[in-house]
């Protein structure tokens, strides 16, 4: 038991060269796998955000205890029974075409993933027609994401949508939109599904577009 | 009290100047021509004969001053003063370019807080200014803020008895006269466990003190300063002149007649004892000779004040007082936030050391402890800039730029961890998007100013005096009322 402690204690420090010993571990001390997952891996990264949200810690805080998290969970994962991992759902992302500005993208894509999403990050730069493919190949995605930094190309969103349309694949997935020069008017004049004006409320956009709780 | 995170010295770079070396030099030789030719007048018997001995001319109480007599006392007094706190940690070190703030003294009224009415002040207005005062991060001393009407010939003494027992911070302190001054000192001798050789070792009050322009010294003025040179009491002699009225209009003007109500002082308190410690400067804030007055924070004597210090520090070498964060404003407004922030970053630049009238408003009538609450912000945000840009191998961060790469980012860099913490965060600034600030209430800066002042006023605790002080302080203070229920 006080190995688990002390791997939450690990993980939320941000500690991330020691998270991996910190699972093996609390292996080793005969945890169950499902308990090391959730009390040592999860629920700091929950304390985590909820600390964000307070306005106590900073993104890169987040950031780098998220990565040691992911680390542990890759360490512990072939442990667990199928459907132990808690998998929220498929989203796709990126930063539209003709924007090579990803920070803000990224950031959403790194809080999804701690969230528990599976993210398809397509990066930057896509074009519509890259967009609809990646929609075709992952059949389980549920939601697309598109990030644009300049009032220029924040109308290849609406381009993407009607690519979509085009395909016939629009009504398989919602559409959330973000990013500077974008608002909730412009996300319902070219009929996107959500906006969000900062990256943790990405996350709870997609759990609703998702009808996550 | 650990003050280790707060720099006080421009880093880098000049400080903000406005005189040449030959500048300051033709206000020197001036002030001396009018000294010697002029002179100056003393309403103190005792100090006069002191000067005829030193070599002055007298004639009745005007005092002519040879300028080898003004350089002499010049080179006396001593470059650096260590000021303390109640607990004896060393606070300020005055001198050199090293930059303190603190509030003002004796407004006759204060800005309510709570109502917006300006109303007399009183002595629980004094114990909540020097609660704010302890409890804000960047104000390094306090002054009496109001002038307590509860007490009328004894309010100096029961205002430093409101305020050591609510701060450990250092005090700029008011007298009326050598009697309250010497109560007061009963006093800090008490809090220095009955030792006045412990009290001159680690000093943790100054005392204010000013000539009365244009070229005239007081009673009582030249009285404390001597009491302080007899008892080693750190003191300064600020000029309050309001050009165009009490002095020239011009600032090159302005800097010699205060020069020489300085050097005045000066003169005084190295004859009493060379050596004695004493901050030079003081302002020279013209009068708006429309509405007749004193512009307090105008441009021009934001420079006088400024050039001033310059010449202590630099050409005299003593330690400088200055003025900041104060507005000729009514209310707390975008006025006397503006003000209020434009003296706080000019003086800081210019390294005066000893700054005080955080809070003034109305020029001095009123006192904010909101434009005190709003100037800590101010004062924060610009020591952040003090520290100008670090060198060292890890804030060069050519690692972690190879590292990043194009089109990488620096979200997840333990770099980014470890430096921001050396970021100025906001307080009272608001930094969130637009949805944030509407969910956080919408607020303005005044509102958050205001909600904080009161937070402070009703639930900041400040460390109690030592067990028995309080009794030895009750007992100076009632024989000091007695003695001026007799008189």
């Amino acid at each position: 038991m006080s190995k688990l402690s002390e791997l939450a204690a690990i993980v939320e420090a941000g500690k991330v060269a020691e998270v991996v010993p910190a699972v093996e571990a609390a292996i080793e001390e005969g945890n169950a796998p499902l308990d090391i997952l959730n009390i040592g891996l999860v629920e700091p990264i929950n304390v985590l955000g909820e600390k964000f949200r307070l306005g106590q810690i900073y993104v890169p805080e987040l950031l780098i205890a998220s990565k040691g998290m992911k680390m542990g969970v890759e360490k512990v994962k072939p442990l667990l029974m199928s459907g132990d991992v808690k998998n929220l759902g498929k989203v796709i992302f990126c930063t539209v075409a003709g924007d090579m500005h990803d920070i803000g993208k990224n950031l959403v894509v790194l809080l999804l993933e701690s969230a528990g999403f599976e993210v398809v990050d397509l990066g930057m730069d896509i074009e519509p027609d890259e967009i609809v493919e990646a929609v075709e190949e992952n059949e389980d995605a549920t939601v697309v994401g598109m990030s644009a930094m300049l009032t220029t190309t924040m109308y290849a969103m609406k381009e993407t949508i009607e690519a979509l349309e085009e395909a016939g694949l629009r009504d398989r997935v919602k559409i959330m939109i973000g990013g500077a020069p974008v608002n909730q008017a412009f996300a319902d004049q070219i009929g996107a599904d959500g906006y969000s004006t900062n990256a943790p409320l990405a996350v709870e956009l997609a759990k609703k577009l998702m009808n996550i709780a | 009290m650990d003050r280790s995170n707060f720099n006080n010295v421009l880093k880098c770079g000049s400080p903000l100047r406005f005189l040449t070396q030959e500048e300051m030099e033709t206000i020197h030789t001036s002030t001396l021509e009018i000294l010697q030719e002029v002179g100056s007048d003393i309403q103190h018997k005792g100090a006069r004969e002191m000067l005829k001995k030193a070599g002055c001319t007298v004639k009745g109480k005007r005092v002519f001053f040879p300028s080898g007599l003004v350089e002499w006392a010049t080179r006396q007094a001593p470059s650096h003063i260590h000021v303390y706190d109640r607990d004896g940690d060393l606070a300020m070190d005055l001198g050199g370019r090293n930059v303190y703030y603190g509030t003002g003294s004796d407004c006759p009224t204060i800005l309510d807080v709570y109502t917006g009415e300006h109303r007399t002040f009183t002595e629980k207005d004094m114990e909540d200014g020097a609660k704010i005062i302890d409890a804000l991060p960047q104000l390094d001393f306090l002054m009496c803020c109001g002038l307590m009407y509860d007490y009328p010939v004894t309010s100096y003494e029961h205002q430093f008895a409101a305020m050591v027992r609510n701060t450990t911070k250092p005090m700029v302190v008011t007298a009326a006269n050598r009697e309250s001054i010497s109560n007061i000192t009963k006093m800090a001798v008490a809090v220095k466990g009955g030792s006045q050789e412990e009290l001159q070792k680690r000093p943790f009050f100054i005392m204010y003190n000013e000539p009365t322009s244009p070229l005239n010294h007081t009673f009582d003025a030249i009285d404390k300063i001597i009491y302080c040179a007899e008892n080693q009491i750190p003191t300064n002699y600020s000029p309050c002149m309001m050009p165009g009225a009490t002095g020239p209009i011009t600032n090159a003007g302005a800097l010699i007649q205060a020069n020489a109500e300085c050097l005045v002082g000066l003169v005084i308190s190295q004859l009493t004892r060379p050596g004695a410690p004493m901050v030079f400067g003081g302002s020279m804030y013209n009068m708006d000779l429309k509405c007749m007055q004193p512009t307090y924070c105008s441009p021009e004597a934001q420079v006088n004040n400024i050039a001033l210090a310059q010449i202590g520090r630099e050409l005299y070498k003593v330690p400088t007082w200055g003025f900041t964060g104060c507005s000729g404003g009514k209310i707390f407004d975008a006025q006397a936030v503006n003000e209020g922030a434009q003296y706080v970053f000019s003086i800081g630049f210019s390294g005066t050391n000893l700054n005080h009238d955080v809070g003034f408003m109305n020029y001095g009538l009123t006192f904010s402890y909101e434009l005190v609450v709003a100037m800590n912000e101010t004062i924060g945000q610009m020591r952040r800039i003090f520290d100008g840009v670090e060198f060292d191998k890890e804030h060069l961060a050519m690692d972690v730029i190879k590292r990043v790469g194009p089109k990488g980012h620096y979200l997840m860099e333990e770099h980014t961890l470890e430096y921001n913490k050396e970021m100025w965060q906001p307080d009272l600034t608001d930094r969130a998007d637009m949805d944030g600030w509407k969910a956080a209430g919408a607020t303005t800066y005044e509102q958050r100013v205001k909600q904080r002042t009161i937070d402070i006023i009703e639930n900041y605790v400040p460390k109690p005096l030592d067990a028995g002080v309080d009794e030895k302080i009750e007992a100076i203070l009632k024989e000091a009322d007695e003695k001026a229920a007799e008189a």
